[in-house]
Protein backbone atom coordinates (compact mmCIF):
# COMPACT_ATOMS: atom_id res chain seq x y z
CA UNK A 1 0.00 0.00 0.00
CA UNK A 2 1.71 3.78 -0.85
CA UNK A 3 1.88 6.39 1.03
CA UNK A 4 -1.20 7.99 -0.62
CA UNK A 5 -3.17 4.90 0.35
CA UNK A 6 -2.21 4.67 3.61
CA UNK A 7 -3.41 8.73 4.00
CA UNK A 8 -7.11 8.04 2.49
CA UNK A 9 -7.60 4.65 4.94
CA UNK A 10 -6.29 6.96 7.83
CA UNK A 11 -8.72 10.15 6.79
CA UNK A 12 -11.63 7.54 6.23
CA UNK A 13 -11.32 5.74 9.46
CA UNK A 14 -10.65 9.27 11.12
CA UNK A 15 -13.12 10.37 10.09
CA UNK A 16 -15.85 7.79 11.02
CA UNK A 17 -14.86 7.50 14.42
CA UNK A 18 -14.87 11.11 14.50
CA UNK A 19 -18.68 10.57 13.73
CA UNK A 20 -19.42 7.40 15.67
CA UNK A 21 -17.86 9.04 18.96
CA UNK A 22 -20.73 12.64 18.08
CA UNK A 23 -17.93 15.04 20.09
CA UNK A 24 -17.99 17.16 16.87
CA UNK A 25 -20.40 18.12 14.71
CA UNK A 26 -20.84 15.46 12.13
CA UNK A 27 -20.83 18.00 8.86
CA UNK A 28 -17.61 19.81 10.23
CA UNK A 29 -16.06 16.33 11.04
CA UNK A 30 -16.75 15.32 7.17
CA UNK A 31 -15.94 18.37 5.48
CA UNK A 32 -12.38 18.41 7.75
CA UNK A 33 -11.74 14.66 6.55
CA UNK A 34 -12.87 16.17 2.54
CA UNK A 35 -10.68 18.94 3.20
CA UNK A 36 -7.46 17.17 4.66
CA UNK A 37 -7.83 14.74 1.17
CA UNK A 38 -7.62 17.61 -0.83
CA UNK A 39 -4.97 19.02 1.32
CA UNK A 40 -2.61 15.94 1.42
CA UNK A 41 -3.33 15.51 -2.51
CA UNK A 42 -5.31 12.03 -2.22
CA UNK A 43 -8.19 14.02 -4.91
CA UNK A 44 -8.00 17.16 -6.88
CA UNK A 45 -10.73 19.83 -6.10
CA UNK A 46 -11.82 19.15 -9.39
CA UNK A 47 -11.77 15.31 -9.04
CA UNK A 48 -13.47 15.91 -6.13
CA UNK A 49 -16.36 17.94 -7.11
CA UNK A 50 -16.82 16.31 -10.85
CA UNK A 51 -16.14 12.37 -10.03
CA UNK A 52 -16.87 11.55 -6.01
CA UNK A 53 -19.61 14.27 -5.28
CA UNK A 54 -22.91 12.69 -6.49
CA UNK A 55 -24.98 15.95 -7.38
CA UNK A 56 -27.68 13.91 -8.03
CA UNK A 57 -28.57 12.65 -4.35
CA UNK A 58 -27.75 15.96 -3.28
CA UNK A 59 -30.44 17.69 -5.39
CA UNK A 60 -32.86 15.16 -5.12
CA UNK A 61 -32.27 15.84 -1.39
CA UNK A 62 -32.57 19.58 -1.46
CA UNK A 63 -35.95 19.26 -3.68
CA UNK A 64 -37.63 17.07 -1.29
CA UNK A 65 -36.14 19.14 2.00
CA UNK A 66 -38.09 22.30 0.46
CA UNK A 67 -41.05 20.21 -0.31
CA UNK A 68 -41.12 19.38 3.30
CA UNK A 69 -40.04 22.68 4.88
CA UNK A 70 -43.33 24.11 3.03
CA UNK A 71 -45.59 21.30 4.63
CA UNK A 72 -44.16 21.72 7.90
CA UNK A 73 -44.47 25.61 7.97
CA UNK A 74 -47.83 25.39 6.75
CA UNK A 75 -48.91 23.25 9.34
CA UNK A 76 -49.12 19.86 7.79
CA UNK A 77 -48.04 17.51 10.51
CA UNK A 78 -49.75 18.74 12.78
CA UNK A 79 -52.79 18.77 10.99
CA UNK A 80 -52.65 15.44 10.17
CA UNK A 81 -51.84 14.42 13.70
CA UNK A 82 -54.75 15.77 15.03
CA UNK A 83 -57.33 14.80 11.76
CA UNK A 84 -56.09 10.83 12.49
CA UNK A 85 -56.33 11.32 16.46
CA UNK A 86 -59.75 12.76 15.86
CA UNK A 87 -61.21 10.02 13.14
CA UNK A 88 -59.82 7.81 16.21
CA UNK A 89 -61.92 9.03 18.81
CA UNK A 90 -58.55 9.78 20.62
CA UNK A 91 -58.95 6.10 21.57
CA UNK A 92 -55.38 5.60 22.99
CA UNK A 93 -54.99 1.84 21.98
CA UNK A 94 -55.78 3.13 18.35
CA UNK A 95 -53.81 5.62 18.52
CA UNK A 96 -50.44 3.10 19.48
CA UNK A 97 -51.54 0.89 16.51
CA UNK A 98 -52.27 3.75 13.77
CA UNK A 99 -49.99 6.75 14.50
CA UNK A 100 -47.01 4.11 14.18
CA UNK A 101 -48.50 3.16 10.81
CA UNK A 102 -48.65 7.29 9.92
CA UNK A 103 -45.34 7.99 10.68
CA UNK A 104 -44.15 5.12 8.35
CA UNK A 105 -46.26 6.12 5.68
CA UNK A 106 -44.71 9.94 5.98
CA UNK A 107 -41.39 8.55 6.23
CA UNK A 108 -41.57 6.27 2.83
CA UNK A 109 -41.92 9.61 1.42
CA UNK A 110 -40.35 12.07 3.73
CA UNK A 111 -37.40 13.07 5.51
CA UNK A 112 -37.83 10.88 8.93
CA UNK A 113 -35.98 13.29 10.90
CA UNK A 114 -38.85 16.02 10.48
CA UNK A 115 -41.46 13.50 10.53
CA UNK A 116 -40.41 12.27 13.96
CA UNK A 117 -39.54 15.75 16.00
CA UNK A 118 -43.31 16.84 15.37
CA UNK A 119 -44.74 13.43 15.77
CA UNK A 120 -42.83 12.74 18.74
CA UNK A 121 -43.94 16.16 20.09
CA UNK A 122 -47.32 15.60 18.84
CA UNK A 123 -47.38 12.44 20.66
CA UNK A 124 -46.38 13.54 24.16
CA UNK A 125 -48.89 16.39 23.64
CA UNK A 126 -51.82 14.18 23.08
CA UNK A 127 -50.07 11.96 26.07
CA UNK A 128 -50.79 14.68 28.37
CA UNK A 129 -54.43 14.79 27.45
CA UNK A 130 -54.71 11.31 27.39
CA UNK A 131 -52.70 9.91 30.06
CA UNK A 132 -50.98 7.36 28.49
CA UNK A 133 -47.66 6.06 28.66
CA UNK A 134 -45.63 8.09 25.39
CA UNK A 135 -42.91 6.64 25.45
CA UNK A 136 -43.81 3.05 23.81
CA UNK A 137 -45.75 4.64 21.51
CA UNK A 138 -42.61 7.09 20.17
CA UNK A 139 -40.34 4.57 20.10
CA UNK A 140 -43.03 2.34 17.67
CA UNK A 141 -43.63 5.03 15.80
CA UNK A 142 -39.69 5.45 15.07
CA UNK A 143 -39.02 2.01 14.05
CA UNK A 144 -41.79 2.07 11.88
CA UNK A 145 -40.83 5.16 10.11
CA UNK A 146 -37.41 3.90 9.60
CA UNK A 147 -39.10 0.53 8.16
CA UNK A 148 -41.30 3.13 6.28
CA UNK A 149 -38.02 4.92 4.88
CA UNK A 150 -36.83 1.94 3.31
CA UNK A 151 -39.43 1.16 1.12
CA UNK A 152 -38.75 3.71 -1.40
CA UNK A 153 -36.23 5.56 -2.94
CA UNK A 154 -37.03 8.86 -1.12
CA UNK A 155 -37.78 7.41 2.09
CA UNK A 156 -34.20 7.65 3.91
CA UNK A 157 -30.59 8.90 2.96
CA UNK A 158 -29.28 5.33 2.19
CA UNK A 159 -31.71 4.17 -0.18
CA UNK A 160 -30.87 7.74 -2.12
CA UNK A 161 -28.05 6.73 -2.61
CA UNK A 162 -28.01 3.44 -3.04
CA UNK A 163 -30.54 3.65 -5.52
CA UNK A 164 -29.24 6.85 -7.00
CA UNK A 165 -25.62 5.96 -7.09
CA UNK A 166 -26.50 2.25 -8.10
CA UNK A 167 -28.92 2.93 -10.92
CA UNK A 168 -32.28 2.12 -9.42
CA UNK A 169 -35.18 3.78 -10.21
CA UNK A 170 -38.16 4.77 -7.65
CA UNK A 171 -40.20 1.78 -9.38
CA UNK A 172 -37.81 -0.36 -8.49
CA UNK A 173 -37.93 0.13 -5.33
CA UNK A 174 -41.44 0.74 -5.15
CA UNK A 175 -41.75 -3.01 -6.78
CA UNK A 176 -39.24 -5.07 -4.71
CA UNK A 177 -38.44 -3.06 -1.51
CA UNK A 178 -42.10 -1.97 -0.66
CA UNK A 179 -43.72 -5.07 -0.27
CA UNK A 180 -41.41 -6.46 2.17
CA UNK A 181 -41.81 -3.47 3.62
CA UNK A 182 -45.26 -3.16 4.57
CA UNK A 183 -45.06 -6.50 6.21
CA UNK A 184 -42.34 -6.15 8.28
CA UNK A 185 -44.21 -2.73 9.35
CA UNK A 186 -47.03 -4.85 9.92
CA UNK A 187 -44.96 -7.11 12.08
CA UNK A 188 -43.61 -5.07 14.18
CA UNK A 189 -46.23 -2.65 15.02
CA UNK A 190 -47.76 -6.24 15.99
CA UNK A 191 -45.29 -6.98 18.46
CA UNK A 192 -45.17 -3.68 19.86
CA UNK A 193 -48.75 -3.66 20.42
CA UNK A 194 -48.84 -7.21 22.10
CA UNK A 195 -45.57 -6.13 23.78
CA UNK A 196 -47.30 -2.57 25.35
CA UNK A 197 -50.69 -3.04 25.61
CA UNK A 198 -50.83 -3.90 29.05
CA UNK A 199 -49.08 -0.87 30.15
CA UNK A 200 -50.23 1.84 27.83
CA UNK A 201 -52.91 3.15 29.35
CA UNK A 202 -51.81 5.15 32.56
CA UNK A 203 -54.78 6.35 34.46
CA UNK A 204 -56.52 9.52 35.56
CA UNK A 205 -59.31 11.69 34.80
CA UNK A 206 -58.71 12.81 30.67
CA UNK A 207 -59.58 16.43 29.75
CA UNK A 208 -62.02 15.58 27.37
CA UNK A 209 -63.33 19.50 26.85
CA UNK A 210 -59.65 20.86 25.89
CA UNK A 211 -60.08 17.88 23.61
CA UNK A 212 -63.15 19.09 21.83
CA UNK A 213 -61.81 22.30 21.35
CA UNK A 214 -59.17 21.10 19.57
CA UNK A 215 -59.90 21.81 16.57
CA UNK A 216 -57.83 20.17 13.17
CA UNK A 217 -58.27 23.21 10.96
CA UNK A 218 -56.70 25.45 13.42
CA UNK A 219 -53.12 23.77 12.57
CA UNK A 220 -53.04 25.08 9.23
CA UNK A 221 -51.22 28.16 9.93
CA UNK A 222 -51.62 29.16 5.69
CA UNK A 223 -53.65 27.83 3.75
CA UNK A 224 -52.63 28.79 -0.09
CA UNK A 225 -49.13 27.42 1.40
CA UNK A 226 -50.13 24.54 3.06
CA UNK A 227 -52.16 23.49 -0.62
CA UNK A 228 -49.13 24.65 -2.64
CA UNK A 229 -47.05 21.92 -0.51
CA UNK A 230 -49.47 19.50 -0.86
CA UNK A 231 -49.49 20.13 -4.34
CA UNK A 232 -45.98 20.06 -5.15
CA UNK A 233 -45.49 16.93 -3.02
CA UNK A 234 -48.24 15.29 -5.23
CA UNK A 235 -46.03 16.47 -8.10
CA UNK A 236 -42.95 15.04 -7.04
CA UNK A 237 -44.32 11.52 -6.71
CA UNK A 238 -45.62 11.82 -9.98
CA UNK A 239 -42.54 12.67 -11.42
CA UNK A 240 -40.49 10.05 -9.17
CA UNK A 241 -42.81 7.23 -10.68
CA UNK A 242 -42.88 8.24 -14.59
CA UNK A 243 -39.33 9.64 -14.50
CA UNK A 244 -37.45 6.55 -16.41
CA UNK A 245 -40.52 6.01 -18.42
CA UNK A 246 -40.34 9.62 -19.87
CA UNK A 247 -36.72 9.55 -19.88
CA UNK A 248 -36.87 6.33 -21.80
CA UNK A 249 -39.90 6.86 -24.25
CA UNK A 250 -40.10 10.41 -24.50
CA UNK A 251 -35.91 10.87 -24.44
CA UNK A 252 -36.86 13.88 -22.09
CA UNK A 253 -34.34 14.08 -19.39
CA UNK A 254 -36.22 13.99 -16.48
CA UNK A 255 -34.07 12.57 -14.36
CA UNK A 256 -35.23 11.33 -10.34
CA UNK A 257 -33.54 14.40 -8.91
CA UNK A 258 -35.52 16.59 -11.15
CA UNK A 259 -38.42 14.81 -9.79
CA UNK A 260 -38.95 16.83 -6.52
CA UNK A 261 -36.43 19.66 -7.78
CA UNK A 262 -39.34 21.11 -10.25
CA UNK A 263 -42.08 21.36 -8.09
CA UNK A 264 -39.66 22.71 -5.17
CA UNK A 265 -38.81 25.42 -7.14
CA UNK A 266 -42.25 25.76 -8.24
CA UNK A 267 -43.58 26.80 -4.82
CA UNK A 268 -40.24 29.11 -4.26
CA UNK A 269 -41.24 31.31 -7.09
CA UNK A 270 -44.86 31.01 -5.93
CA UNK A 271 -44.50 31.47 -2.18
CA UNK A 272 -43.50 35.42 -2.02
CA UNK A 273 -42.98 36.66 1.43
CA UNK A 274 -43.00 33.10 2.63
CA UNK A 275 -40.31 32.28 0.41
CA UNK A 276 -37.52 33.15 2.97
CA UNK A 277 -38.61 31.24 5.85
CA UNK A 278 -38.82 28.55 3.98
CA UNK A 279 -35.56 28.67 2.31
CA UNK A 280 -34.28 28.90 5.85
CA UNK A 281 -35.83 25.74 7.19
CA UNK A 282 -34.01 23.56 4.38
CA UNK A 283 -31.12 21.58 6.59
CA UNK A 284 -28.02 22.74 5.05
CA UNK A 285 -26.12 20.81 7.13
CA UNK A 286 -26.99 17.71 6.08
CA UNK A 287 -26.28 18.34 2.39
CA UNK A 288 -23.09 19.80 3.32
CA UNK A 289 -22.51 16.19 5.69
CA UNK A 290 -23.09 14.44 2.48
CA UNK A 291 -20.55 16.10 -0.14
CA UNK A 292 -17.96 15.69 2.46
CA UNK A 293 -18.53 12.53 2.98
CA UNK A 294 -18.73 11.79 -1.11
CA UNK A 295 -15.47 13.19 -1.35
CA UNK A 296 -13.86 11.11 2.16
CA UNK A 297 -15.36 7.80 0.62
CA UNK A 298 -14.06 8.61 -3.08
CA UNK A 299 -10.31 9.37 -1.70
CA UNK A 300 -10.75 5.37 -0.05
CA UNK A 301 -12.49 4.02 -3.83
CA UNK A 302 -9.64 5.26 -5.48
CA UNK A 303 -6.57 3.68 -3.46
CA UNK A 304 -8.12 0.37 -4.42
CA UNK A 305 -8.88 -0.47 -0.65
CA UNK A 306 -12.48 -1.29 -0.93
CA UNK A 307 -12.32 -3.13 -3.96
CA UNK A 308 -10.13 -5.53 -2.26
CA UNK A 309 -12.34 -5.77 0.13
CA UNK A 310 -15.29 -6.80 -1.81
CA UNK A 311 -13.28 -8.95 -4.09
CA UNK A 312 -12.42 -11.34 -0.39
CA UNK A 313 -16.28 -10.89 0.45
CA UNK A 314 -16.99 -12.78 -2.91
CA UNK A 315 -14.44 -15.13 -2.98
CA UNK A 316 -15.84 -16.15 1.14
CA UNK A 317 -19.47 -16.31 -0.34
CA UNK A 318 -18.98 -17.89 -4.05
CA UNK A 319 -21.54 -19.94 -5.16
CA UNK A 320 -23.62 -19.21 -2.07
CA UNK A 321 -26.31 -16.45 -3.24
CA UNK A 322 -28.56 -16.72 -0.03
CA UNK A 323 -25.84 -16.65 2.68
CA UNK A 324 -24.04 -13.79 1.01
CA UNK A 325 -27.42 -11.41 1.11
CA UNK A 326 -28.72 -12.56 4.64
CA UNK A 327 -25.04 -11.72 5.73
CA UNK A 328 -25.28 -8.34 3.87
CA UNK A 329 -28.39 -7.17 5.25
CA UNK A 330 -27.51 -8.62 8.91
CA UNK A 331 -24.15 -6.68 8.74
CA UNK A 332 -26.15 -3.86 7.21
CA UNK A 333 -28.75 -3.99 10.30
CA UNK A 334 -26.28 -4.38 12.95
CA UNK A 335 -23.83 -1.50 11.74
CA UNK A 336 -26.34 0.61 11.56
CA UNK A 337 -27.42 0.53 14.89
CA UNK A 338 -23.77 1.03 16.11
CA UNK A 339 -22.80 3.38 13.03
CA UNK A 340 -24.46 6.46 11.35
CA UNK A 341 -26.28 4.54 8.49
CA UNK A 342 -25.66 7.49 5.75
CA UNK A 343 -21.29 6.86 5.60
CA UNK A 344 -21.94 3.42 6.14
CA UNK A 345 -24.35 3.08 2.91
CA UNK A 346 -22.19 5.13 1.07
CA UNK A 347 -19.32 2.79 1.36
CA UNK A 348 -21.53 -0.26 0.99
CA UNK A 349 -22.45 1.14 -2.33
CA UNK A 350 -18.68 0.52 -3.56
CA UNK A 351 -18.49 -2.68 -1.54
CA UNK A 352 -21.72 -4.05 -3.58
CA UNK A 353 -20.73 -2.92 -6.58
CA UNK A 354 -17.49 -4.54 -6.55
CA UNK A 355 -19.06 -7.94 -5.60
CA UNK A 356 -21.21 -7.36 -8.27
CA UNK A 357 -18.56 -7.74 -10.79
CA UNK A 358 -17.36 -10.91 -9.80
CA UNK A 359 -18.34 -14.51 -11.00
CA UNK A 360 -20.57 -16.73 -9.09
CA UNK A 361 -22.27 -13.74 -6.98
CA UNK A 362 -25.87 -13.08 -7.20
CA UNK A 363 -27.18 -9.53 -9.31
CA UNK A 364 -26.63 -5.99 -7.99
CA UNK A 365 -30.19 -5.13 -7.60
CA UNK A 366 -30.75 -8.68 -4.62
CA UNK A 367 -27.71 -6.78 -2.71
CA UNK A 368 -29.11 -3.10 -3.13
CA UNK A 369 -32.68 -4.18 -1.35
CA UNK A 370 -30.71 -6.53 1.34
CA UNK A 371 -28.47 -3.42 2.41
CA UNK A 372 -30.61 -1.03 2.09
CA UNK A 373 -33.59 -3.01 4.06
CA UNK A 374 -30.75 -3.64 6.85
CA UNK A 375 -29.55 -0.54 7.19
CA UNK A 376 -32.64 1.28 7.35
CA UNK A 377 -33.99 -1.15 9.50
CA UNK A 378 -31.29 -1.97 11.97
CA UNK A 379 -30.83 1.75 12.94
CA UNK A 380 -34.07 0.76 15.10
CA UNK A 381 -32.11 -1.15 17.78
CA UNK A 382 -30.45 1.64 19.56
CA UNK A 383 -31.60 5.25 20.82
CA UNK A 384 -28.09 6.00 17.93
CA UNK A 385 -28.73 4.45 15.41
CA UNK A 386 -30.51 6.80 13.14
CA UNK A 387 -30.90 10.62 13.26
CA UNK A 388 -34.58 10.09 13.62
CA UNK A 389 -34.06 7.80 17.00
CA UNK A 390 -31.57 10.67 18.04
CA UNK A 391 -34.56 13.40 17.49
CA UNK A 392 -37.28 11.72 19.09
CA UNK A 393 -35.31 10.40 22.00
CA UNK A 394 -34.15 13.90 22.84
CA UNK A 395 -37.29 15.45 22.14
CA UNK A 396 -38.86 13.02 24.59
CA UNK A 397 -36.28 13.41 27.61
CA UNK A 398 -36.41 17.43 26.89
CA UNK A 399 -40.19 16.89 28.40
CA UNK A 400 -38.66 15.00 31.28
CA UNK A 401 -39.80 11.30 29.93
CA UNK A 402 -36.28 9.96 29.89
CA UNK A 403 -35.96 6.91 28.15
CA UNK A 404 -32.96 5.54 28.70
CA UNK A 405 -30.63 2.75 26.81
CA UNK A 406 -32.66 -0.31 28.31
CA UNK A 407 -36.12 0.52 28.50
CA UNK A 408 -35.27 1.61 24.32
CA UNK A 409 -33.76 -1.47 23.39
CA UNK A 410 -36.33 -3.17 25.07
CA UNK A 411 -39.05 -1.42 23.14
CA UNK A 412 -37.04 -1.57 19.78
CA UNK A 413 -35.22 -4.67 19.49
CA UNK A 414 -38.07 -7.13 19.48
CA UNK A 415 -40.17 -4.78 16.71
CA UNK A 416 -36.75 -4.56 14.60
CA UNK A 417 -35.73 -8.48 15.02
CA UNK A 418 -38.92 -9.34 13.83
CA UNK A 419 -39.29 -7.08 11.01
CA UNK A 420 -35.64 -8.36 9.77
CA UNK A 421 -36.61 -11.41 9.96
CA UNK A 422 -39.53 -10.81 7.60
CA UNK A 423 -37.20 -9.05 5.32
CA UNK A 424 -34.85 -12.12 5.27
CA UNK A 425 -37.53 -14.32 4.48
CA UNK A 426 -38.52 -11.95 1.33
CA UNK A 427 -34.99 -11.77 0.37
CA UNK A 428 -35.38 -15.36 0.03
CA UNK A 429 -38.34 -15.68 -1.97
CA UNK A 430 -37.13 -13.47 -3.92
CA UNK A 431 -33.57 -15.15 -4.26
CA UNK A 432 -35.64 -18.56 -4.78
CA UNK A 433 -37.73 -16.75 -7.29
CA UNK A 434 -35.04 -15.01 -9.42
CA UNK A 435 -37.57 -12.00 -8.85
CA UNK A 436 -35.03 -9.03 -8.46
CA UNK B 1 -33.98 29.76 56.86
CA UNK B 2 -33.57 29.22 52.83
CA UNK B 3 -34.14 25.86 51.80
CA UNK B 4 -33.87 25.08 48.54
CA UNK B 5 -36.07 21.81 47.08
CA UNK B 6 -35.19 20.30 43.91
CA UNK B 7 -37.70 18.62 41.94
CA UNK B 8 -37.56 16.43 38.69
CA UNK B 9 -41.44 15.34 38.54
CA UNK B 10 -40.56 12.05 39.71
CA UNK B 11 -42.06 10.00 42.10
CA UNK B 12 -39.20 10.45 44.31
CA UNK B 13 -38.69 13.65 44.16
CA UNK B 14 -42.60 14.06 44.81
CA UNK B 15 -41.72 11.96 48.15
CA UNK B 16 -38.87 14.27 48.44
CA UNK B 17 -41.03 17.32 48.53
CA UNK B 18 -43.64 15.92 50.84
CA UNK B 19 -41.34 14.57 53.89
CA UNK B 20 -39.23 17.73 53.74
CA UNK B 21 -42.05 20.19 53.94
CA UNK B 22 -43.60 18.38 56.86
CA UNK B 23 -40.69 18.05 58.53
CA UNK B 24 -39.56 22.15 57.97
CA UNK B 25 -43.22 23.42 57.56
CA UNK B 26 -42.93 24.89 61.25
CA UNK B 27 -39.02 26.26 61.51
CA UNK B 28 -40.52 29.65 59.47
CA UNK B 29 -38.35 29.06 56.20
CA UNK B 30 -38.03 30.02 52.79
CA UNK B 31 -38.51 28.14 50.24
CA UNK B 32 -37.53 27.70 46.62
CA UNK B 33 -38.41 24.91 43.97
CA UNK B 34 -36.02 24.38 41.26
CA UNK B 35 -36.45 22.27 38.38
CA UNK B 36 -33.18 21.78 36.26
CA UNK B 37 -34.31 21.22 32.59
CA UNK B 38 -31.36 18.86 31.08
CA UNK B 39 -29.24 20.05 28.08
CA UNK B 40 -30.61 19.10 24.25
CA UNK B 41 -29.26 16.92 22.48
CA UNK B 42 -26.86 19.24 19.51
CA UNK B 43 -28.32 17.44 17.15
CA UNK B 44 -32.42 18.15 18.40
CA UNK B 45 -31.33 21.58 18.82
CA UNK B 46 -30.45 22.10 15.17
CA UNK B 47 -33.60 20.65 14.35
CA UNK B 48 -35.54 22.94 16.73
CA UNK B 49 -33.89 26.16 15.47
CA UNK B 50 -35.55 24.93 11.86
CA UNK B 51 -38.77 24.40 12.95
CA UNK B 52 -38.93 27.01 16.00
CA UNK B 53 -42.02 28.47 15.30
CA UNK B 54 -44.07 25.01 14.12
CA UNK B 55 -43.17 23.46 17.25
CA UNK B 56 -43.85 26.23 19.90
CA UNK B 57 -47.54 26.56 17.73
CA UNK B 58 -47.82 22.83 18.68
CA UNK B 59 -47.39 24.14 22.21
CA UNK B 60 -49.38 26.88 22.09
CA UNK B 61 -52.30 24.69 20.64
CA UNK B 62 -52.38 22.10 23.34
CA UNK B 63 -51.81 24.94 26.29
CA UNK B 64 -48.08 23.25 26.84
CA UNK B 65 -46.43 25.77 29.36
CA UNK B 66 -43.44 23.57 28.48
CA UNK B 67 -41.98 20.67 30.47
CA UNK B 68 -39.40 22.24 33.31
CA UNK B 69 -42.15 25.17 33.99
CA UNK B 70 -44.75 22.24 34.56
CA UNK B 71 -43.26 20.64 37.25
CA UNK B 72 -41.83 23.76 39.17
CA UNK B 73 -45.40 24.90 39.17
CA UNK B 74 -46.79 21.77 40.18
CA UNK B 75 -44.09 21.21 43.23
CA UNK B 76 -44.78 25.63 44.16
CA UNK B 77 -48.65 24.26 44.38
CA UNK B 78 -48.13 21.44 46.42
CA UNK B 79 -45.89 23.02 48.88
CA UNK B 80 -48.87 25.77 48.85
CA UNK B 81 -51.00 22.98 49.94
CA UNK B 82 -48.93 21.85 52.61
CA UNK B 83 -48.58 25.44 53.65
CA UNK B 84 -45.27 26.31 52.72
CA UNK B 85 -45.18 29.78 50.42
CA UNK B 86 -42.37 28.87 48.04
CA UNK B 87 -41.14 30.70 44.94
CA UNK B 88 -40.06 28.40 41.62
CA UNK B 89 -37.12 28.48 39.32
CA UNK B 90 -36.03 26.86 36.24
CA UNK B 91 -32.20 26.52 35.11
CA UNK B 92 -31.09 24.43 32.02
CA UNK B 93 -27.95 22.55 31.95
CA UNK B 94 -26.09 19.71 33.88
CA UNK B 95 -28.78 18.79 36.62
CA UNK B 96 -25.54 18.51 39.80
CA UNK B 97 -23.87 21.71 38.41
CA UNK B 98 -27.18 23.81 37.96
CA UNK B 99 -28.12 23.18 41.35
CA UNK B 100 -24.52 23.51 43.32
CA UNK B 101 -24.71 26.91 40.95
CA UNK B 102 -28.29 28.18 42.14
CA UNK B 103 -27.43 26.74 45.93
CA UNK B 104 -23.88 29.16 45.63
CA UNK B 105 -26.08 32.17 44.28
CA UNK B 106 -28.99 31.62 45.90
CA UNK B 107 -27.10 31.19 49.85
CA UNK B 108 -29.13 28.27 50.61
CA UNK B 109 -28.97 26.73 54.33
CA UNK B 110 -30.45 23.24 53.24
CA UNK B 111 -31.09 21.83 50.19
CA UNK B 112 -33.46 19.01 49.82
CA UNK B 113 -33.49 16.27 47.42
CA UNK B 114 -34.69 12.69 46.44
CA UNK B 115 -31.93 10.35 46.87
CA UNK B 116 -32.65 6.87 44.45
CA UNK B 117 -29.90 4.59 46.00
CA UNK B 118 -30.33 1.30 48.04
CA UNK B 119 -27.48 1.10 50.13
CA UNK B 120 -26.69 1.13 53.67
CA UNK B 121 -26.57 4.41 55.45
CA UNK B 122 -22.88 3.19 55.65
CA UNK B 123 -22.56 3.07 51.96
CA UNK B 124 -24.85 4.77 50.35
CA UNK B 125 -25.28 4.06 46.83
CA UNK B 126 -26.68 7.56 45.76
CA UNK B 127 -28.33 8.53 42.35
CA UNK B 128 -25.13 10.14 40.38
CA UNK B 129 -26.90 13.78 40.85
CA UNK B 130 -27.76 13.18 44.58
CA UNK B 131 -23.99 12.05 44.88
CA UNK B 132 -22.42 14.87 43.63
CA UNK B 133 -24.47 17.10 45.37
CA UNK B 134 -23.49 15.66 48.56
CA UNK B 135 -19.86 16.08 47.97
CA UNK B 136 -19.52 19.30 46.70
CA UNK B 137 -22.24 21.21 48.18
CA UNK B 138 -21.55 24.24 50.29
CA UNK B 139 -24.14 23.38 52.95
CA UNK B 140 -26.12 20.69 54.40
CA UNK B 141 -28.58 18.61 52.34
CA UNK B 142 -31.13 16.50 53.41
CA UNK B 143 -31.71 13.37 51.47
CA UNK B 144 -34.88 11.50 51.10
CA UNK B 145 -34.69 8.15 49.47
CA UNK B 146 -37.13 5.57 48.45
CA UNK B 147 -39.44 3.86 50.53
CA UNK B 148 -38.48 6.13 53.47
CA UNK B 149 -41.42 6.69 56.09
Amino acid sequence: MGLTAILAVSVFVGTYIAIGMEKVNRTIVSMSGAILLLVIGVLSLKEAVTTYVHWETVGLLFGMFTIIAVLSEAGFFTYMALVVAKKLDYNPYRIFVVFPLVTGFLSAFMDSITVMLFFATLTYELSRLLKFDAIPLVVTEVCLANIGGSSTLVGDPPNVILGLMLGFSFNDFLIHNTPTAVVAALGAVAVAYFQCRKRLVSGGSIDRQALLAMDPAKAIKDVRLFKLGLGAFAVAIFFLVIHAWVEHNLHIPLTAPLAPLIPAFFILILGGHRTEDILRKIDYDVLLFFIGLFVVVGGMEKTGAIRSLANLIADVFRHQDLALVSTLMWFSAVSSAIIDNVPFALSMVYVIKGIAGQVGVPGLAIMVWAVSLGTDIGGNGTPIGASANVVAYAAMEKQGHRIGWPRWMRLAIPQTLVALVICNLGLAVKLWLGFY
Amino acid sequence: MRVLFCVDGSEGSDRALERGSTWLKDAGIQAVVLYVSPEVDERLRHYERLFESELREIERLFGDQGHGLEVAVKARDRLKQLGLQAERKVRQGDPAEEILAEIREGRYDLVVLACDGTGTVEEPRLGSVAGQIVRRAPTSVLLVRAGAR
